[in-house]
């Protein structure tokens, strides 16, 4: 069975149609690459799953739920999680407290126990503090604790919005390209801890990419967006030879 | 901050609090004469109301301005309770603390249709009603003639008469409403709420009911303004609606911004300053007397060009400040 189900996804931005009836669906475990030119409609996907945007045609399910109407924190709750392309850290907090911040869903949330320092907020405070800890050692940034993101490297904060983003204990873990902007060894290196963090936690992954080589060898699957429609889906060496994928790259008559 | 072995505050950070606590109690012991007393009073006052607008603007990150409208309202709400219902005045306290927190969660409804510059809109707007309807509403507010007469604290036929009895139960009540506050905004409120001051999205994306935790800041800085309102009215025995014009507002924001957004220490060093600094220029010198009402305002811009963060804000301070207070630690690979 399927773990995420996407049917007939549809939205326009004034007229103009930025996903055009797409459907697609992941099973438990796999690794779905999604690639296409920019404004293919990748991004907007990715809003419309996570339920961030929520002005569309189509149905999402997640397990078997409907999560179509479901607004953001309540797909957090079924185990739906996402990173952005632009990051999105928060810029006021050192880089432990923005993995702490992952763990929002667990967190002992009553009122009159945090003012009354009740030992159940307090252990619930020191789980998420020691799995914030342990979830920034497995990205390799133990040590950096106390660093705010604005100190940190861009590769550093890619890795700590990762971090972020495991904390939140996800069964099923959305990237919006998560090597923009880094070159082939860079990419090959993150995507290499992407692959480790999905095999010690069995997580299923979406990947927008634009580094196809180096997307090739680590999904099962990929799918072409072009122009808000489905153009390709298959394993990625078929893919990458088709002809109508290399003519959404690089223009028609191209040689 | 979670508390872990690793982080070790010293020990002037983890009691100075208390110490600063003790001493303030002492000052009625030392200081000449009422009028200081009164000032320190007063400061202790509006640091409460300072707190109530750092939990919705510094800690929420929502640039309110009508925080004057709820510190009238729990003054109101607390006067008329005391003097036409005959509630004693503990009652009428928490009483008018759940009014303003109640209509600070109605307020923020509205509020979070809008962003940034038209929730600071909207909220001016909802200080100017607040003022209208106290001015004009004759048969329950006396409208621009106030309310004299109001009754001091009084707990349990203790009354607060003396100048001393009362900076010593304002003291008190402050105490308590900061340790609370410091307690939710040290803990896992206050970092959901810096979550979606930093970035709204990656908050609900990590599961945060954004609009939820922007109402209870609400409810809560509302609330605190409210109690800190009910103090005032019954410190100051007296209330008009011009107490709660938007002047107060902007007053008690500049307080906040001065002594730096989402600082404890900064709601009280803000409005310390903000209180004394026209009045260490009060003389007969008449260009002292000329400049005093710029003064305020030139403090707020010579803040703004070198420490935007406020004076106590977190971010701008200084890394040899927060090594030496061990906020941060030295060492790093």
């Amino acid at each position: 069975m399927s773990l995420l189900e996407c049917r007939d996804i549809s939205r326009s931005f004034f007229g103009v149609k930025a996903l055009d009836g797409v459907s697609l669906s992941v099973a438990e475990g796999e690794t779905l690459g999604i690639i296409g030119p920019n404004g293919s409609g990748k991004t907007t996907l990715f809003n419309i799953i996570s339920g961030i945007d929520r002005h569309h045609e189509g149905r999402v399910s997640l397990a078997g739920r409907d999560i179509t109407e479901a607004r953001p924190h309540r797909i957090v709750g079924h185990g739906l999680v996402r990173t952005f392309q632009n990051l999105r850290l928060f810029k006021g907090m050192t880089a432990l407290e923005n993995v702490v911040s992952g763990g929002h869903s667990r967190s002992y949330k009553g009122l009159a126990g945090q003012v009354l320092g009740l030992p159940a907020m307090r252990r619930s405070e020191a789980e998420l503090d020691a799995r914030a800890r342990a979830c920034l050692a497995e990205v390799g940034l133990a040590g950096y604790e106390d660093a705010s993101p604005a100190e940190m490297s861009y590769g550093q904060t890619k890795r700590l919005e990762l971090a972020r983003a495991l904390n939140a204990e996800p069964r099923i873990l959305l990237l919006d390209e998560p090597t923009a902007g880094m070159n082939d060894v860079q990419a090959a290196e993150i995507l290499g801890l992407v692959a480790r963090m999905r095999d010690r936690h069995g997580l299923t992954l979406i990947v927008i990419e634009h580094n196809v080589p180096v997307l090739s060898r680590f999904a099962g699957r990929i799918v072409v967006l072009d122009a808000g429609r489905k153009l390709v889906e298959g394993r990625p060496e078929d893919v990458t030879k088709d002809p109508r994928v290399i003519e959404a790259y690089l223009g028609a008559g191209a040689e | 901050m979670a508390m872990t072995e690793t982080f070790r505050m010293p020990v002037t950070v983890k009691f100075g609090p208390w110490i600063f606590l003790i001493l303030m109690a002492c000052l009625p012991l030392v200081l000449p004469g009422r009028f200081w007393l009164h000032i320190f009073s007063l400061t202790m006052i509006y640091a409460i109301f300072v707190l109530g607008q750092n939990v919705v603007t510094g800690w929420a990150g929502m640039l309110t301005l009508g925080q004057a409208a709820f510190v009238g309202m729990g003054a109101y709400s607390s006067v008329l309770l005391t003097m036409q219902a005959g509630v004693p005045w503990p009652l009428a306290f928490l009483a008018s603390g759940a009014i303003c927190a109640a209509s600070g969660a109605a307020l923020a409804l509205p509020c979070l249709r809008v962003k940034a510059d038209f929730l600071s809109l909207v909220t001016i707007a909802f200080n100017q009603i607040f003022f209208m309807v106290a001015n004009n509403w004759m048969e329950l507010t006396r409208g621009p003639m106030g309310i004299p007469g109001v009754p001091s604290m009084q707990i349990l036929g203790w009354k607060a008469r003396s100048s001393a009895d009362q900076f010593w139960l304002i003291l008190g009540v402050a105490a308590i409403l900061f340790l609370l506050v410091a307690r939710l905004m040290h803990g896992q409120l206050g970092r959901t709420m810096k979550m979606i001051r930093d970035d709204e999205v990656a908050a609900g994306a990590l599961g945060v009911n954004v609009t939820g935790y922007k109402v209870l800041a609400f409810a809560i800085g509302c609330g605190v303004c409210g109690l800190g309102g009910s103090l005032y009215g019954h410190y100051m025995r007296f209330v008009s609606p011009d107490m709660f014009k938007l002047e107060e507002s902007l007053l008690i924001m500049q307080m906040a911004i001065l002594g730096g957004l989402a600082s404890m220490p900064g709601c009280a060093l803000g409005a310390f300053l903000m209180i004394m600094i026209p009045e260490a220029l009060r003389s007969s010198e008449p260009w002292l007397i000329t400049i005093r009402p710029g003064v305020a305002g030139a403090t707020l811009v010579a803040l703004m060009i070198w420490r935007p963060n406020g004076l106590l804000g977190f971010g701008q301070m200084p890394r040899s400040i927060r090594r030496l207070l061990r906020l941060e630690k030295e060492a790093r690979p």
